[in-house]
């Protein structure tokens, strides 16, 4: 192997030389960017910025590794096609896939300390403006990037070994597709749950590149091994993750969900619906059709700046009258959507700690933020990322005098300014037991929350509402959701029936007549009307209106034998989803591969025919997509 | 199965009943010949019969659609590494890895070859006269050619087997090729299967022939056997009507008006085949056949 590591290394050394000068390039560009960002801003600012609203300090980086793959790929394999190496080395006097695996070991060891030294750039980049969390964070950002690297190389390379032109356009978009998938979301620690398959994604080329050499050589006689099974997987797997996209692109509109409101006016619920394009449908439960005034006028808690406009305010509800002012300021809204939830939230552990008691209309970000290690909790100076030992002990100390067990479950709060006052963090210490904690006046104040310690918290949305009546809500592992007592942290229960947080947006609108709790996902919604105590009384469900299909899409999507899918359900974090299609897919797809078969029956081998006829029974249109792309592309003589 | 079938099948190559197509276009249908070790053989054929797919068929980077294609015992698309140890290959436009130097080819390709013969290679590139640093990529056409063949013959393959290697050579480096090819292959007795579009150099190169004709079987043969059996015969006689078949291999109209006629046969017999069809034969002449007078009256000049 000597021979070929000498070969490879004269070969690339030059054109390695050039890519680590252009990545050098671009971090010392990353690193005068960065400082400029906080030579302009408060460091606390861009603490709020990167920490809290998500902005990425390597956004740029984005697209780096996926160039360094496919550049290795072209610079390593380009010569050996264009210019008749491969041929040369195909007969070097080793089996084709050892030789093939080599250059392709070689081509990874390259791209792995590539991206290791990428990795480490960024890490000092970052690392020298924000502490460690930061750079995790910035790091697992561009872990995904790196995967669609991986890919770009693997699958480049197959493209370029690739004899037939219509199969290197496959392994082109194969590799596109699966580079795409790493680029859904720059929001850092948004493939938490799903890099793993991304990878195993990545690795499929692994055994189908030496498959696709040995085409090159031998031609497309059967060759044995995984390489042409694990083609398959990859060709099906990227089927199934393009049919969704292509149908999405070619026939869904875009769908609202349902809206179910209780009408403090009419005591009754009413709905709004999407049905198409850019028609709705606004009625009561009792299935009396509304215009969209009228609709509006029967919920003056949320459109009252129209009924203003219109001239009906003010408005008598349950005997009481209200102006708009009144409408507004007894109106309240708490919302609980997927992605506020802590597990499904992409946090950074850091976290500015308010000062409360202000002195002052506005808000203010410390020049802090603060930590939690396993036993205490860290205040850094933003401009140095120095711990600040006094403040640490302080806030330390105050918390273990309450006999608060380290390190936390749970820190949740609103690092905002943009709110009328600041109402701390609850954090849920290692035992389960809530506490509160406040900065006033530069100085702890903590309260240990009697909100039981064996209530298994999933999350807390804190709600700093002017009316200071409840802290927010609180939703437990079993789906049980609370609002919190402001003074007392007293929890009420909160209708839930059919409530699932990962999918669907929890809303309660308060007022002083007819408070509702909504809940609805793309599938339909359901509501509770609420007593003024928040007591329910009345629950109404609605389905989401089934959505008209033309002909050309129930066509395709007859075909469709099952979908994957990697989205955000409402969240940050990306996950993988599955959907079965009809069964009808798996039948038409059988008569499309026997008509196939059967037009080409002097190209298809029995051999093949089964083959074809077996992979299209199990994964439908997919599998026969596979069975062609990987099958013998020229005339194969019926055995 | 017979004995002398044994032996055929222990050839350095055999070919039987091999069929190849792309697509729809039927290229080889049941070619079969061998090549007996030691003997130098030439391929040769006009552009598009199927010189570069029957190469790239015994180099191993096509698989036949049927019949076999054997080299050193092996399928010549699965062939093992110690078989790919024993076959040297020139390939067309002396293929090299052009990023490398005279010295750094060599210490890549050495380690593969347990049989390496320092002194050849080294020979070779004393007579180029180039330093040992200097890059493939830098060499003219004819430099590289030598720096190929001098790989190649360095490996001391037991089957050599070149694909056009005048391709892009002056007349001067393709006798100096050509030289050093029939000293080394005649002195270790390789078995050499060549292609070449310059048909006059197989005179001095090859033992056997193997002449593939569009829509005929291929000659294949000693080449001084097909030298002293193939003629080419000049009949004046403008108003003629002659027509190839039979004894007649091949006739063809010259610019002048006369007829060139090729056969397998002396002047007497074609003479009595032009009187029986009624051609008088008195003005027939024998011309004297040089190979690619040969070649172009054996497979046609269109």
């Amino acid at each position: 192997m000597r021979p070929l590591f000498l070969k490879e290394w004269i070969k690339l050394r030059g054109r390695l030389a050039a890519i680590v000068l252009g990545c050098a390039t671009f971090h010392v560009y990353f690193a005068m960017v960065l400082r400029r960002k906080f030579t302009l801003e408060h460091a606390e600012m861009v603490f709020y910025q990167v920490g809290r609203i998500g902005q990425n300090t390597i956004a740029d980086f984005e697209y780096v590794p996926l160039v360094i793959g496919a550049l290795l790929a072209f610079m390593q394999f380009a010569p050996e096609v264009a210019r008749g190496h491969l041929r040369l080395s195909l007969h070097l006097p080793i089996a084709t896939n050892r030789l093939i695996l080599f250059h392709v070991a070689a081509g990874t060891a390259v791209l792995a300390v590539l991206f290791a030294l990428n990795a480490a750039a960024l890490a000092v980049i970052v690392g020298a403006w924000f502490p460690v969390e930061f750079v995790t964070s910035a790091l697992s950002a561009a872990a995904p990037w790196m995967v669609a690297g991986i890919a770009a190389y693997f699958g480049g390379v197959a493209a370029m070994l690739e004899p037939h032109a219509i199969r290197r356009v496959a392994w082109l978009v194969v590799t596109a597709a699966v580079g795409a998938l790493c680029h859904l979301s720059a929001r850092p620690g948004a493939y938490h749950d799903a890099i793993s398959g991304l990878v195993v994604l990545a690795l499929l080329f692994v055994p189908a590149v030496p498959w696709v050499a040995r085409r090159f050589r031998g031609g497309d006689g059967t060759i044995p091994g995984v390489g042409r099974p694990v083609a398959i997987v990859l060709f099906v797997t990227v089927c199934a993750l393009m049919a969704p996209i292509a149908t999405s692109t070619l026939f869904d509109a875009q769908r609202e969900e349902t809206q179910i409101f209780f009408s403090p006016v009419s005591r009754t619920f009413v709905f709004r619906e999407h049905l198409h394009d850019h028609e709705f449908r606004h009625a009561t439960r009792e299935g009396q059709e509304l215009d969209r005034r009228t609709f509006q006028t029967l919920l003056p808690f949320i459109y009252n700046r129209d009924m203003e406009v219109w001239g009906l305010l003010p408005v008598t509800i349950g005997g009481r009258a209200f102006d708009r002012r009144a409408l507004t300021a007894e109106r309240m809204i708490f919302e609980l959507k997927p992605r506020d939830l802590a597990d499904r939230r992409v946090d950074i552990a850091v976290h500015p700690l308010l000062e409360s008691e202000p002195g002052q209309a506005r808000l203010q970000f410390p020049e802090d933020i603060f930590r939690f290690s396993a036993d205490r909790i860290e205040f850094l100076n933003v401009d140095t990322l120095a711990v600040d030992e006094e403040t640490t002990r302080i806030f330390t100390d105050a918390l273990k005098e309450l006999g608060f067990a380290f390190p936390p479950r749970l820190v949740e709060g609103r690092a905002t300014i943009l709110k009328p006052f600041d109402d701390g963090y609850l954090v849920v210490d290692a035992n389960g037991v809530v506490f509160h904690v406040k900065r006033a006046q530069g100085r702890p104040r903590i309260v240990r929350t009697p909100i039981p310690a064996d209530l298994a918290i999933r999350s807390i949305q804190i709600v700093e509402n002017a009316q200071r009546r409840f802290m927010g809500l609180l939703l437990t592992r079993d789906g049980r959701l609370f609002l919190i007592g402001r003074e007392d942290y007293r929890l009420l229960p909160m209708p839930t029936q059919g409530y699932d947080p990962d999918t669907m947006d929890y809303r309660l609108i308060m007022n002083p007549v007819a408070p509702t709790a909504a809940w609805s996902n793309s599938a339909g919604a359901r509501a509770a009307a609420l007593t003024p105590d928040l007591t329910p009384f009345d629950f109404y469900a609605r389905a989401a209106p089934e959505r008209r299909r033309g002909w050309g899409e129930l066509v395709v999507r007859a075909f469709i034998p099952f979908e994957i899918r990697l989205e955000a359900r409402g969240g940050d974090r990306l996950e993988w989803l599955f959907a079965a299609g009809p069964g009808s897919a798996w039948a038409l797809s059988l008569c499309l591969a026997a008509i196939i078969a059967a037009a080409d029956r002097r190209r298809t081998s029995r051999r093949e025919y089964f083959l074809e006829i077996g992979l299209t029974m199990a994964a439908g249109v997919f599998g026969l997509i596979a069975a062609r792309l990987t099958g013998p592309a020229r005339p194969n003589r019926r055995v | 199965m017979s004995q002398d079938r044994e032996a055929v099948r222990d050839r350095p190559i055999v070919v039987e009943d091999l069929c190849y197509a792309y697509g729809g276009k039927v290229v080889h249908d049941r070619l079969s010949f061998s090549v007996e070790p030691g003997r130098i053989v030439g391929l040769l054929g006009k552009n598009g019969v199927g010189k570069t797919t029957l190469i790239k068929l015994l180099m191993g980077f096509l698989a036949p659609v049927s019949g076999t294609c054997r080299v050193l015992g092996e399928a010549s698309h699965a062939l093992s590494a110690p078989t790919k140890r024993r076959i040297g290959l020139v390939f067309e436009g002396h293929l090299a890895y052009e990023f490398l130097t005279i010295e750094e080819t060599e210490r890549f390709l050495a380690p593969w070859y347990p049989r390496w013969r320092k002194a050849v290679f080294r020979d070779f590139m004393d007579r180029l006269g180039l330093p040992p640093g200097h890059r493939i990529g830098d060499m003219s056409e004819g430099q590289r050619s030598q720096v190929v063949l001098a790989a190649v013959l360095a490996q001391d393959p037991d089957l050599l087997i070149l694909d056009d290697y005048t391709m892009g050579l002056d007349a001067g480096y393709r006798r100096l090729f050509l030289d050093h090819l029939v000293h080394h292959a005649r002195a270790g007795s390789k078995t050499v299967f060549v292609t070449s579009h310059v048909v006059q150099d197989m005179e001095r190169l090859v033992d056997d022939v193997i002449l593939l004709r569009r829509g005929g079987s291929p000659y294949l043969g000693p080449l001084n056997e097909f030298m002293g059996s193939f003629r080419r015969f000049r009949l004046m006689a403008p108003d003629a009507d002659l027509r190839a078949g039979g004894l007649l291999h091949n006739v063809e109209r010259e610019a002048d008006g006369t007829w060139s006629i090729y056969a397998f046969h002396p002047a007497d017999v074609v003479g009595t085949t032009l009187q029986n069809a009624g051609i008088d034969p008195a003005r027939l002449s024998e011309v004297p056949l040089s190979l690619e007078d040969a070649f172009v009256g054996y497979t046609g000049s269109y």
